[in-house]
């Protein structure tokens, strides 16, 4: 059984029950939920912007996050993810333009591959252009919404 | 008592017995160091078979106990919309470092 990876972009789908939040859940079913410990502040950077007309909606949704959050492993930010993540932007950068955030989950996702065997790690995101740095590094996984 | 019971073998003792050695570490879960010149320069360690176990010695996870399943957890919808969230970590990942 493969372990499942999500992207912030579905983690603040699922804390605010957006339906893309429904189907990443489906697709993960019972299986281990893994994410970076990066995702923790991007996700903030999400519910902020989500709130900023109606900050008295914050809280609750920080709270839900801490939830999702609290349910998820989190892969640390080491200085071998930081290695294979420049490797990544050297390789990817001028062909599919790869972003320097995409480029530390895929290498996280690569970290956990590399200690457990391939295909041991797949993802779930909403975000298009991770998803092609994703398949560009040979992972299975699935883009909602 | 054969060599391959001892917690420490030496160079030569590790040459002659290496396939010995594998397969107590493996079977008995316990490390075995390798020494030289009486001190320890090595250690042969099992490899632990849970993927959590073997995330957290290579240090890509922080120890603790193993979290309840995301799936089992009962959130109250707050929106039926993260379209504003999930745009703006998209344009966040654009202006940072991802401008084509």
């Amino acid at each position: 059984m493969a372990l499942v990876y999500l992207d912030p972009s579905v983690l603040v789908a699922i804390t605010l029950g957006d339906p893309r939040g429904l189907q990443a859940l489906a697709i993960l079913g019972s299986q281990e939920s893994y994410t970076s410990e990066l995702s923790e502040v991007e996700c903030q950077a999400g519910l902020s912007f989500q709130y900023a007309t109606a900050p008295g909606g914050l809280p609750a949704a920080e709270q839900a996050l801490n939830a999702v959050l609290a349910r998820m492993q989190r892969i640390q930010v080491t200085s071998a993810v930081l290695g294979q993540a420049r490797t990544l932007v050297r390789r990817h950068r001028s062909g599919i333009g790869l972003r320097t955030l995409d480029a530390l989950h895929v290498a996280s996702c690569a970290e956990v591959q590399a200690e457990l065997g391939a295909g041991a790690i797949e993802y779930v995101t909403a975000d298009r252009r991770q998803h092609q740095a994703f398949m560009a590094e040979g992972f299975l996984g699935e883009l909602v919404g | 008592m054969s060599g391959y019971h001892k917690r420490s073998v030496g160079i030569k003792e590790l040459k002659d017995r290496a396939s010995e050695i594998v397969a107590t570490v493996e079977r008995t879960g316990r490390a075995v160091s390798i020494t030289k010149n009486n001190r320890e320069v090595a250690r042969i360690t099992p490899i632990p078979t849970d993927p959590q176990e073997r995330l957290v010695a290579a240090g890509l996870l922080r120890p603790g106990p193993k979290p309840s399943l995301l799936s089992e957890l009962k959130l109250h919808p707050l929106t039926a919309d993260a379209s504003p969230a999930i745009g703006a970590i998209l344009r966040d990942r654009e202006q940072n470092g991802g401008g084509r």
